[in-house]
């Protein structure tokens, strides 16, 4: 069930109006649970069992760490958590790879029969955020920064809580389950801020769908497209992305924020970002808070020397970037961030500030401007990485670098993007900047009530017809 | 580092409650009105001109065409044909006397002068290519809503921007179009002026392919009131585009492989005796359809002295009564041949 569907909108209509007319924590709890089940149930009921291992798990797993004392216990019970949530995640996302990998590699021991079968696995919908988002239960709890959940009535909904369960935000157990573990009262306020969000995410989701017209065919035949094509297509796949998915990210809080439930920022206008590190500030935030807190600080973090600090770095880029699909395109893709975000974390270190600075001799604007524009065309190009896809004989890092060879041979381009395509891509620029100025995304919060009203129809107006037509898939229901 | 969001519950004050509320009414009232606007962007753009009602029938057309496959006849006009054309009627009455079975749509929308005609033409043609199309065309559509100078007859919008009472009028009939699309793509019943063609969408084709008989049971208004002279005083004038108007679109009909046949109706005599020479006017218009007939290759059907349409046919000054419908549905099956 797309969020942009008349299903959708008549199932969150229902259960806002149970939740309005239910008071208790109790009775609201139960008829967001039940729809995140109904909601979930939509795209494969089968694979509501394995929401409910999760749940089941974590939550027994909580309770037993709030009852335990001994260190080898307590480890050995948050390990059965991590094996049981990754283990999920391992069969079902990623056998094949698995598998296809060490049969290459043993074909090039010599071994010519494949060692590993390869299965027919369907991909749950949204298993590599909840799984990450019950892990996060089990190590807070273990690590005792949040206490245990005691209901499973409200720990069931942390888990499963609709609008983010199939592509995040990855919410944390601090922020998400004080929420939940009392009644919600509903407002016009809450309501109205859901409204934007839910009309600024519809927008940005339809505009990404309108770039996907730009990026898809440059991306159809790397091999033969033309350079001038290939440019346009990766700068529009750049904003596909992130339109897409932070479309869909705005869309679910807005839909959490009219249950009176504010679920995290998960971009904070990543394309000005003036350096990689300071981009993964702003992209995606819930997976590389996660990505920080649970891989790179267990790791050690930056307590150790500097090289045992780089390989830190390096393992969680690489996890970060293996997290997005199963495919080896997106652990380069993950690698060469580490790669950048290591040498500007040494940089740093001896400059004093963060970032990596041009040099004395020109102006400090100049120098922000011309770090945001390298900054900028770093992201841009690779994410030629994680667009890339396998055919035919070749693999999608091969594509990748198919698509960037054609790039070097650029001329001039005969294309010019429709006026009215730009327009709107500067309305987006428009939007990131007011979001950047105020602090949060629903920046006109503080605006008068005509102002806030004609921004969410004009957004919402313009989602709708952007949108008319076929409904694409969000670009991370996939992951 | 980013550090995740307090998830507290903002309080509310009475002040931002409301508002809240306005600010979202604002925001409900903006998309209802903009909505089919923007969604029929790229559509023919329509002419201020006069009402564009032909949208809802556009849309009906559609799912009458998903449902049933294309028509035969499409009867293409303003509201005279709308409600006095019973295709029902005339598709029983072909049957009987030429043996042959033809489906018939009714594509009547209500207030097309003949400057908007040509957009109603191209609408409908997207919907469906019937082999037939038969233009109705009664006095009203001919008219010059003002005396305007050259510059307004010149200019793509024509009178209605000279006009302001034509223009607020068709700016409002316009803006009610795009609400009643709006209504009509969501399933929302519409409680406002096209509420019928909302209802005919939701009955799931119950209704008469198009017709829409005229069940106003309010006597017609008095000869003598005000606004009754004032509107008939603008049939004495016919607009310079009209013969233009007329053309274009029997060009778009036969274009798409169509039949055309001009059929002329008539308004209310009662009313239309009102304005000067109403003779003449007529004989006027009848000269027109002769000529546009010729020039284009189309059948030309016109009042006859055997058969009219009388005052007791109308329910007001323009439209017809069921009975009246029914007359005129028999006598255009005994005129057309499809």
């Amino acid at each position: 069930m797309l969020f942009n569907t008349h299903e959708f909108v008549v199932l969150v209509s229902v259960v806002l109006a149970l939740v309005a007319f239910l008071r208790g924590r109790v009775g609201q709890n139960t008829t967001l649970l039940v729809a995140s089940y109904v909601f979930y149930g939509w795209w494969d009921y089968r694979f509501l069992v394995l929401l409910w291992a999760s749940t089941l798990v974590d939550f027994t797993v909580g309770r037993r760490l709030a009852q335990v004392d001994d260190p080898t216990q307590r480890r050995r019970l948050v390990g059965l958590s991590c094996v049981v949530n990754l283990g999920l995640l391992g069969f079902f996302k990623y056998w094949n790879l698995f598998a296809s990998t060490g049969n290459g590699f043993g074909a090039w021991l010599g071994i010519e029969e494949a060692i590993l079968p390869s299965l027919q696995i369907v991909l749950p919908v949204g298993i590599s955020f909840y799984t990450f988002q019950t892990l996060s239960y089990s190590i807070d709890v273990y690590r005792r920064t949040v206490p245990p959940c005691d209901s499973l009535l409200d720990f069931a909904l942390y888990v499963a809580f609709f609008p983010q369960l199939v592509a995040g935000p990855i919410e944390r157990p601090g922020n998400l389950l004080p929420t939940l573990s009392r009644a919600r009262r509903l407002s016009a306020t809450n309501f109205e801020a859901g409204a934007f969000l839910f009309a600024s995410g519809w927008f940005r989701k339809s505009l990404g769908d309108v770039m996907a017209t730009v990026s898809d065919p440059a991306f159809a035949d790397p091999a033969s497209t033309p350079a001038w094509m290939a440019l346009w297509g990766v700068y529009a796949f750049s904003f596909q992305v992130y339109l897409d998915f932070s479309g869909y990210t705005d869309m679910a809080r807005g839909v959490a924020r009219m249950f009176g439930i504010q679920l995290m920022e998960n971009f904070r206008a990543p394309y000005f970002a003036t350096s990689i590190s300071d981009y993964w500030r702003r992209w995606h935030i819930s997976l590389s808070t996660w990505l920080r807190d649970y891989v790179y600080m267990s790791l050690g973090g930056t307590r150790s020397g500097r090289a045992r600090v780089a390989i830190n770095l390096m393992l969680t880029m690489l996890l970060g970037g293996l997290w997005h699909g199963a495919a080896w395109n997106y652990v380069v893709w993950g690698g060469i961030h580490g790669v950048i975000v290591g040498l500007e974390g040494m940089r740093s270190e001896r400059r004093g500030n963060d970032g990596v600075g041009i040099g004395p001799y020109i102006s400090r604007r100049l120098e922000a401007v011309t770090k945001w524009f390298v900054t900028f065309h770093v992201i841009v190009f690779t994410l030629v990485f994680f667009r890339a896809q396998a055919r035919g004989e070749h693999g999608a890092v091969g594509e990748a670098f198919a698509y960037l060879g054609q790039l070097s041979q650029l001329t001039v381009s005969p294309f010019t993007p429709p006026p009215l395509l730009l327009g709107l891509f500067l309305l987006v620029v428009g939007l990131d900047m007011l979001s950047q100025r105020a602090g949060r995304s629903d920046f006109a919060f503080s605006w008068p009530w005509p102002a806030r009203g004609g921004v969410v129809a004009v957004l919402g107006l313009l989602g709708f017809i952007l949108g008319s037509g076929e409904n694409r898939a969000f670009i991370y229901f996939q992951f | 580092m980013h550090s995740s969001t307090s998830s507290s519950d903002p309080g509310t004050t009475g002040s931002d409650a409301g508002g809240a509320v306005r600010s979202l009414g604002f925001a409900m009232a903006i998309v209802l009105v903009f909505a089919g606007l923007l969604q029929t962007a790229a559509l023919p753009k329509p002419i201020l001109t006069g009402s564009d009602r032909s949208m809802g029938q556009y849309e009906s057309l559609k799912l009458h065409v998903a449902r049933d496959g294309g028509y035969d006849v499409l009867f293409l006009g303003n509201s005279f044909t709308r409600q006095g054309v019973d295709v029902e009627i005339f598709d029983k009455d072909i049957k009987q006397r030429t043996g042959r079975i033809v489906e018939s749509f009714n594509f009547g929308a209500g207030g097309t002068p003949l400057s908007v005609l040509p957009h109603v033409t191209r609408l409908a043609f997207r919907a469906d290519t019937p082999t037939t199309s038969v233009f109705v065309l009664v006095p009203q559509m001919f008219s010059f809503r003002s005396d305007t100078g050259s510059a307004a007859a010149a200019s793509p919008y024509g009178e209605a921007f000279a006009d302001p009472i034509a223009l607020r009028g068709a700016l409002s009939l316009w803006l009610l179009d795009r609400v009643s699309l709006f209504a009509q793509r969501f399933g929302i019943k519409s409680a406002l002026v096209f509420d019928h063609d909302a209802q005919r969408i939701e009955a799931k084709h119950q209704d008469r392919r198009g017709f829409q008989p005229n069940t106003r049971t309010a006597p017609p208004p008095p000869r003598d009131e005000l606004s009754n002279r004032a509107r008939v005083r603008r049939l004495a004038r016919i607009s310079p585009r009209a013969y233009a108007k007329l053309v274009e679109s029997i060009g778009i009909a036969k274009a798409a492989g169509s039949q055309v046949w001009l059929v002329e109706g008539v308004a209310n005599p009662d009313h239309f005796s009102l304005i000067d020479k109403p003779a003449e006017r007529l004989r006027d218009i009848e000269r027109l359809l002769m000529q546009a007939g010729k020039e284009m290759g189309a059948n030309v059907v016109l009042q006859s002295k055997d058969f009219t349409l009388g005052p007791t046919d109308f329910a007001d000054a323009n439209h017809l009564k069921p009975a009246g419908a029914e007359r005129f549905s028999h006598w255009l099956a005994e005129r057309i041949d499809p």
